[in-house]
């Protein structure tokens, strides 16, 4: 008898371990473990925290991750890598140095996507960008997956006492990721660092 | 039966025996005959199958992102195939596709995937030549229809079950044709693995059997192995890692490389004593095919900061002769694997890519910002401003005007 109720009581149990999706309403907030405060105009989801993603990581999307994401990374130190990966890896993206150049930090970027197994990536610009209140860059580009739908991406980062801060937009070229552009910049031109 | 080629060809016949220079009896690879003709269309339900199955996934590579849009090595790859098979092939169809790993494929259809990491490595058009020759044996000898039916013989019924499951979603159009393929060579690797390691091993026969006909220099087969070895020793000893050749799998479908570099070796020695008279590798051919696509190339496989492989791959190209694009290549290497000391070797590549006279624009641009880290800042800004003048509209020419201007 108690094992049945065990049995049946397991999917409670189950469910609760199951991360969900939250929702986060329009208005100032602090993302990346409050590493600094945007502003979104509209309620956006923000995505489970899963292993595939460092500690320093927040993703929201407005459709679905498939479709549109944006990701928050707040004060990644030294050595580190903006991905999860390991040290005897083959392909690894460069860990994260302070003296890096802009064209260091959009290598960085570009790396993150191919040793996923995208070969054919684009650098659209890169450009200066105001961002916490600093000079930033701003990295444009696409890239198509092996499922041969198109992404488009938009990355800011900057170098604030030796740690990395990163906005990324990406999306379904198709439609998804212009639809997402203007609310991006908003969080962009918004972002402010937590003091 | 052992995977190896050198054992599948002792099972063979009586002809090998006759033949002092190869050890033991074997089945000389140019025994093997082509099972089909420029006309051949599927013969029962199961080949149909497959051939529908094939036909979606090539429906999905012709308009695939991934595809390489360059017509003359696209002509240039089907006259390396038709002097191979000695006739016009208007019964295959190939496709070039922009994908780094080292990898060709063939499917029952006549369709053949060409990737751009195998590109990359390639040193002459006989080893180019390998690996095509190898890709129409699976084709001409009718492989995957052999696999599939091996699979209905061998496997259990969960195991079919399985296999028809994924062709039916390869069918539905769920997922990309790289999804699709893998139903296909999933189905390949579910039978028995030795099954299909005996199809890469009687490839490999056919392979040579066709470049020795043609003319090339049968050795470069065994080269292709004995490169991708010592690659993947260079990578493994840069991280820390020990060697492991992942072919010894026992899921794998292609016999251990070492054992198929020999078994290579041995049968192009014997070929070169029976067959072949003023075989050529091709080498002059080949940098002429490819010196318009060998700084995406290269960009491919330096990108994925795999720095034991890249460093390899720049050095063996470079036994041709040192380049700009190859320096350049260099250079970013040791920038993107940015270890104790990395930034000075860097620097020096990119200086020396300047040096010479092909040197890509963006040489001057990584020169530039490698002397702006050095200190060097008048040095570092000419070579910025040279980078500008060489490529205006430069993607990147936003964040470089910003940098010279601070």
């Amino acid at each position: 008898m108690k094992a049945r109720i065990l049995f049946a009581l397991m999917p409670m149990f189950l469910a609760g371990c199951i991360p969900t999706y939250t929702l986060k309403k329009a208005g100032p907030t602090t993302v990346a473990n409050g590493a600094f405060t945007v502003q979104p105009s509209s309620a956006w989801n923000v995505v489970p925290k899963d292993v595939s993603r460092t500690e320093w990581e927040e993703v929201w999307t407005q459709n679905g991750p498939l479709l549109d994401t944006v990701a928050f990374l707040g004060g990644l130190p030294e050595g580190k890598a903006v991905v999860v990966q390991k040290k005897k890896e083959e392909q690894r993206v460069p860990l994260f140095r302070a003296n890096m150049s802009a064209e260091d930090l959009a290598s960085m970027v570009e790396a993150s996507y191919r040793i996923r197994g995208v070969t054919v990536f684009n650098v659209e610009s890169v450009d200066p960008v105001e961002f916490l209140g600093g000079q930033g860059i701003r990295v444009r580009f696409n890239y198509a997956p092996t499922n041969g739908i198109t992404k488009k991406g938009d990355c800011v980062l900057r170098v604030i006492d030796k740690k990395l801060y990163v906005m990324k937009l990406e999306g379904v070229s198709s439609h998804y990721f212009n639809a997402v552009v203007p609310e991006f910049d908003l969080l962009v031109s918004t972002a402010a660092l937590q003091k | 039966m052992n995977g190896s080629r050198r054992h599948f060809l002792i099972g063979g016949g009586a002809c090998a025996a006759c033949l002092p220079s190869l050890a033991g009896a074997r089945v000389l690879p140019t025994n093997l005959e082509s099972l089909v003709d420029t006309n051949y269309e599927p013969l029962d339900p199961d080949e149909r199958g497959m051939w529908q199955s094939c036909e979606r996934i090539e429906e999905m590579i012709r308009t695939s992102p991934q595809r390489l849009d360059a017509p003359a090595l696209q002509d240039y790859t089907r006259g390396v195939v038709e002097r191979l098979v000695g006739r016009e092939t208007p019964d295959l169809r190939i496709y070039l596709m922009r994908d780094s790993s080292f990898n060709a494929s063939m499917y029952p259809t006549g369709m053949m995937i060409v990737n751009t990491g195998f590109m990359a490595r390639v040193r002459n058009e006989a080893q180019y030549a390998a690996v095509l020759g190898h890709e129409a044996g699976h084709f001409f000898r009718k492989h995957t229809i052999t696999g599939y039916r091996s699979i209905r013989r061998k496997t259990s019924t969960m195991a079919f079950i399985g296999a028809a499951a994924g062709a039916a979603a390869g069918y539905s159009g769920q997922g990309s044709w790289v999804d699709a393929a893998n139903v296909i060579n999933q189905a390949l690797v579910m039978s028995v693995f030795q099954f299909s390691r005996t199809h890469e091993a009687e490839a490999d026969a056919f392979g040579i059997m066709l470049m020795a006909r043609a003319g090339y220099s049968t050795s470069a087969a065994s080269a292709v192995w004995g490169q991708l070895i010592a690659e993947r020793m260079a990578s493994a000893k840069q991280r820390g890692a020990k060697y492991k050749d992942r072919s010894e799998s026992a899921f794998s479908t292609h016999p251990p490389s070492e054992d198929r570099m020999q078994d290579l070796s041995d049968t192009a020695d014997h070929l070169s004593t029976v067959v072949v008279t003023n075989a050529t590798d091709g080498r002059d051919e080949w940098l002429a095919a490819i010196q318009p696509h060998r700084a995406m190339l290269l960009e491919e496989q330096i990108k994925l900061n795999d720095p034991g492989a890249s460093l390899y791959l720049v050095e063996s190209l470079a036994q041709d002769g040192w380049t700009g694009v190859l320096r350049y290549n260099e250079g970013e290497v040791y920038r993107l694997r940015n270890a104790d000391g990395d930034d000075v070797k860097a620097a020096d590549a990119f200086a020396a890519s300047t040096a010479l006279p092909d040197a890509p624009a963006e040489a001057w641009r990584a020169h530039g910002f490698a002397l702006l880290k050095a200190g060097k800042t008048p040095e570092g800004r000419e070579a910025l401003n040279r980078y500008l003048t060489m490529k205006p509209d430069a993607r990147d020419a936003g964040i470089v005007r910003y940098t010279l201007n601070q």
